[in-house]
């Protein structure tokens, strides 16, 4: 084999064996399960017991949404357990009487992480549930599957809330700072405004 | 046409370089105040002008190392717009703007030491890295977006190497002691 095409040859092989192994890298860490304990916020919330899943995904942004949601629930009185979405996580919802599930969406579909640990949980028995996506374009093009997602698991979906990385969240101008940072002061509203509507 | 091209033909090129550059600010706004559609807007024109700024140049018969240096540069500031106003929005990862500056400044560190600016990666890293960026916000999928940051970091350090082996070959042959 002449020496020029051994060498093309080669550099095709090494271009393969890098965008293969950079696309297992990918969706290793799509697959990814976050082990973290469980957490309470506002202990002494009375107006209801909520339970927050997060599948934080791959960049900070989910778990800064979640964490105002949570803070906009907490301050119209609910106690909030939280956690991540691993094999590790509670199924045990009984005691709630709302699950918060939290993640970015991936080919408009939630993150595997969060898929797994609904399987896990099987029947929500008709809780209810709020959905908080975060998504690069307009998030009204995975709610289709999300509704699919909690019917096909027996959850009462009372919301989504969809935030856009590349989209304007806020068009009307209330909100001041990057368009994640309004999407995370647009999450904390929406959460005291739903608490309000759950009372 | 060459040399007797009217002036103003002539400034053409560095002008299409110098919007580009003007489009470095816009570019980092669009994307942290999520305007996907005007920081794809700002991107296809970066390409465009650097896609033509070269062969006009050539073609004018105005090329000259300073314009060459004005493009390279230029091209550096779009990027790092663009990577640093992901990271900016929390949506991009800081490496990518740490490790444009790094390649750059590999780049401008190495670029005096033959005649020729570019070399044969360097030259289309600019374009790789802005078809990245324009991947992101066009296709607005948070998974292929981690993709083409991936594809962005492949690329930075592919040209970081090719440009570190590059260095150490012509320090070398300086070094090495010549026969007497």
């Amino acid at each position: 084999m002449p020496t020029f095409l051994r060498r093309i040859l080669i550099a095709f092989a090494v271009i393969i064996l890098l965008i293969g192994g950079a696309l297992a890298w990918l969706n290793w860490q799509v697959h990814r399960e976050t082990v973290t304990p469980l957490t309470t916020v506002n202990a002494e919330g009375a107006a209801g017991r909520a339970l927050t899943v997060l599948s934080p995904g791959m960049s900070a942004f989910p778990e800064r949404v979640m964490t105002a949601f949570v803070d906009g629930l907490a301050e119209k009185g609910w106690r909030i357990d939280h956690t991540t979405a691993s094999g590790q996580a509670t199924t045990a919802i009984g005691d709630y009487d709302l699950i918060v599930l939290v993640s970015p969406i991936y080919g408009s579909r939630v993150a595997p992480p969060l898929q797994s640990y609904m399987a896990r949980v099987g029947d929500f028995d008709g809780k209810r549930i709020a959905v908080v996506i975060t998504a690069g374009g307009d998030p009204d093009e995975s709610v289709a599957n999300t509704e699919a997602l909690i019917a096909e698991h027996n959850g009462a979906l009372e919301a989504i809330f969809g935030y856009a990385v590349y989209q304007p969240n806020d068009p009307e101008g209330q909100y001041e700072g990057s368009n994640t940072d309004r999407a995370v002061a647009m999450a904390h509203d929406a959460a005291t405004e739903f608490a309000g509507k759950l009372q | 046409m060459n040399r007797r091209s009217p002036p103003a033909l002539r400034l053409l090129p560095q002008g299409l370089t110098a919007l580009r550059l003007a489009l470095a600010p816009l570019l980092f706004v669009a994307i942290v105040q999520g305007r996907g559609d005007a920081a794809m807007a700002c991107l296809v024109l970066a390409m465009a002008s650097d896609a033509a700024d070269g062969p006009l140049a050539r073609r004018l018969g105005v090329a000259s190392r300073a314009g060459a240096w004005f493009d390279v540069w230029t091209d550096f500031a779009v990027i790092e717009a663009a990577f640093v106003g992901f990271a900016v929005a929390g949506t991009g990862p800081w490496g990518l703007a740490v490790l444009t500056a790094l390649s750059f400044a590999l780049f401008a560190g190495t670029a005096r030491m033959t005649d020729a600016i570019y070399d044969p990666v360097g030259r289309y890293i600019g374009g790789i890295l802005m078809v990245a960026a324009f991947a992101v916000v066009a296709l607005r999928d948070l998974y292929l977006a981690e993709a083409a940051y991936l594809a962005a970091y492949g690329a930075l350090f592919m040209t970081m190497a090719a440009r570190a082996g590059f260095a150490a070959r012509l320090l070398a042959r300086q070094i090495r002691p010549t026969a007497p």
